[in-house]
């Protein structure tokens, strides 16, 4: 399923957040979207996963509008992590896993065999089965992600649109994660990823959307968006490009002065 | 919040709620003054035949205990439909503003004596102001508004109808009617007849429909309002859905028992770590336990004054505002 988005503009009283960004994301693409706090990556996620309207513009998810889709449908298919991975109650984990098959259930609906096999499977490739009777709210910041998303894959969706799901998490736990997508991506599912660990990007997005300012700067494989004149541009930052056997590895070095 | 590690199985925990609730039913219907043989009330009033204890049975006891478990079900399951709508405990179903534009419209009926005129002119003036509140509250913060505006005009539109209520005691027209609308509003199950349960059940029966069956989406927000979309529910549309449900109910219940304080605060609250804070299934938890915890107040009621004295609203909330500052205290401390 290909997920389009066309010239999107948004803002918010005076504040125009996003001035008309194109971003598309294929089949077995797992693509990061980067950019310096305040370029617009959440607002532009959100209105990809048919949270938030856009001033203008459309985003289309299999060639149809999303206002074409039921609400049902929709979440069938695309699934969101929000940032932050809020709990508002302390929920046991596997019944927090559990609201991911409601999607696929009726409103009186009981969770079936096919629903409990989603959830068990959805636990193990998070690494959170061992978590399963505690309460969310007992859990490390990085186990409660990694929890949000077994719930997000319990959805077993096709497109998923993620707001930095490695932020809190430790080196090992953040590739984890970010094998999870990629291998999501191989079974014939796609991926955006909003990230700040520019490395990380680097090494696992078949592609990378640099945002600034609500404008697409650059759109491309890693090696053509992470490059110094860019990078200063954007983020304002001085950064050292360095080629190592396992990737590209992006080093800043000094804020630019302005 | 304290996390539990209760484990409790779900179903078996509603059964024995279920079991505690006809009990206490049981205990109130044979709960009064007068001495009477259930069996032959019940079977008396079936056969139509005129006793003693069949009057008693149907004209006192039954709507007694009827209206007990049903506005207990009503407050329990409100309050807990709005702890988990706004995801914070210390939210009671008198907040979105209902409970007392249903005060205000039985109170106007007792203020023009309407009461003594027709049977059904206080709990029929109550609900026509439960009914007018929710217009209003949904005119004052529009379709699409979020949580926070929808409680705002609801504290709001119960400001306004409570100082109504004042003016109408103000200018009472004579002591008797002061009285009468005093008392209607500390909140009472006493003396009402079957018809009071008649008209009322079915406004409470759709409440707990439309309650029941946003169950799913309380699930949901419990990972924020965002997370609930992307899972598929039309956010605005749940919102009214479980409003509306809360109104409907609420709305019929204090029509006829005035206002019964703090069980919709207190009851989802203790149960709620037996159901791992899962607010769908708090839902029909919080409806037994409110009906268990109104008929024990009302049985109670009737042992230490048997005059009917004490009102069952003086004492739900002679429990509840201790109960609630022991909750702020809590919350306060986990939140630090």
């Amino acid at each position: 399923m290909k997920l389009v988005a066309d010239s999107i503009k948004l803002h918010y009283e005076d504040n125009a957040v996003l001035k008309g960004a194109d971003l598309n994301v294929d089949t077995g693409e797992l693509v990061g979207l980067i950019g310096p706090n305040g370029a617009g990556k959440t607002s532009l996620l959100k209105i990809m996963a048919n949270l938030i309207k856009a001033d203008s513009g459309t985003v289309q998810l299999d060639e149809r509008p999303l206002a074409q889709w039921s609400h049902k449908q929709l979440a069938k298919s695309m699934g969101y992590l929000a940032q932050g991975a809020p709990a508002h109650w302390p929920l046991k984990v596997e019944r927090l896993v559990e609201l991911g098959r409601l999607p696929h259930l009726e409103t009186w609906q009981r969770a079936g065999k096919k629903d409990h096999a989603a959830v068990q499977l959805a636990m193990k490739q998070a690494e959170v089965e061992h978590l399963a009777d505690r309460s969310v709210m007992n859990l490390s910041g990085g186990e409660r992600l990694r929890v949000l998303i077994a719930r997000m894959f319990a959805t077993e969706p096709v497109v998923i649109l993620a707001d930095e799901p490695i932020a809190a998490l430790d080196p090992y736990h953040q590739l984890h994660t970010m094998e999870l997508l990629l291998d999501h991506c191989k079974r014939g599912g796609s991926g955006l990823v909003v990230m700040h660990d520019l490395n990380i990007a680097a090494r696992f997005c078949h592609r990378l959307v640099l945002l600034h300012e609500g404008h697409v700067l650059c759109d491309g494989k890693p090696q053509e968006v992470l490059q110094p004149k860019l990078l200063a541009a954007s983020y304002g930052i001085d950064a050292k490009l360095i080629e190592t056997d396992s990737g590209l590895m992006v080093m800043p070095k000094a804020r630019v002065s302005t | 919040m304290k996390a539990t590690n209760l484990h409790v199985p779900y179903l078996p925990l509603l059964a024995s709620l279920f079991i505690l609730m006809v009990l206490l039913f049981t205990i109130a219907l044979s709960t009064g003054p007068t001495d009477i043989n259930l069996a032959t009330g019940w079977q008396d009033w079936i056969n139509s035949k005129t006793s003693l204890d069949a009057m008693i049975f149907s004209e006192i006891r039954l709507p007694r205990a009827l209206l007990a478990l049903s506005v207990g079900a009503t407050l329990g399951m409100a309050g807990a439909a709005l702890q988990g709508l706004l995801r914070n405990p210390l939210a009671g179903p008198g907040l979105v503003g209902v409970s007392n534009c249903a005060a205000l419209g039985a109170v106007i009926a007792l203020y023009f004596g309407l009461g003594h005129m027709f049977w059904y002119a206080v709990p029929m003036m109550g609900m026509l102001g439960a009914g007018l509140s929710v217009l209003l509250i949904f005119a004052l913060a529009g379709q699409q508004s979020g949580v926070m505006t929808l409680i705002l005009a609801g504290v709001a539109v119960n400001a306004v109808a409570s100082s109504l209520i004042s003016l109408a005691l103000n200018f009472a027209p004579n002591p008797y009617a002061m009285s009468e609308m005093v008392y209607w509003l500390l909140g009472s199950i006493a003396n009402r007849s079957l018809n009071d349960f008649a008209i009322s059940i079915p406004f409470m029966l759709t409440g707990w429909l439309l309650i029941l069956s946003s169950g799913r989406f309380l699930n949901a927000l419990s990972l924020g309002e965002e997370t609930a979309q992307s899972l598929g529910f039309n956010l605005a549309r749940y919102r009214s859905l479980v409003v509306i449900g809360v109104a409907l109910a609420v709305g019929a219940a204090v029509s006829v028992s005035g206002n019964i304080g703090f069980v919709g605060l207190m009851v989802p609250h203790l149960l709620r770590p037996l159901v791992h804070n899962e607010p769908g299934r708090l839902l029909p938890l919080s409806a037994l336990g409110g009906a268990c915890m109104v008929l024990a107040a009302d049985i109670t009621v009737q042992l230490i004054s048997p005059d009917n004295e004490l009102k069952l609203g003086v004492i739900t909330a002679l429990v509840g505002g201790p109960f609630f500052l022991y909750l702020i205290i809590r919350t306060r401390k986990s939140m630090l």
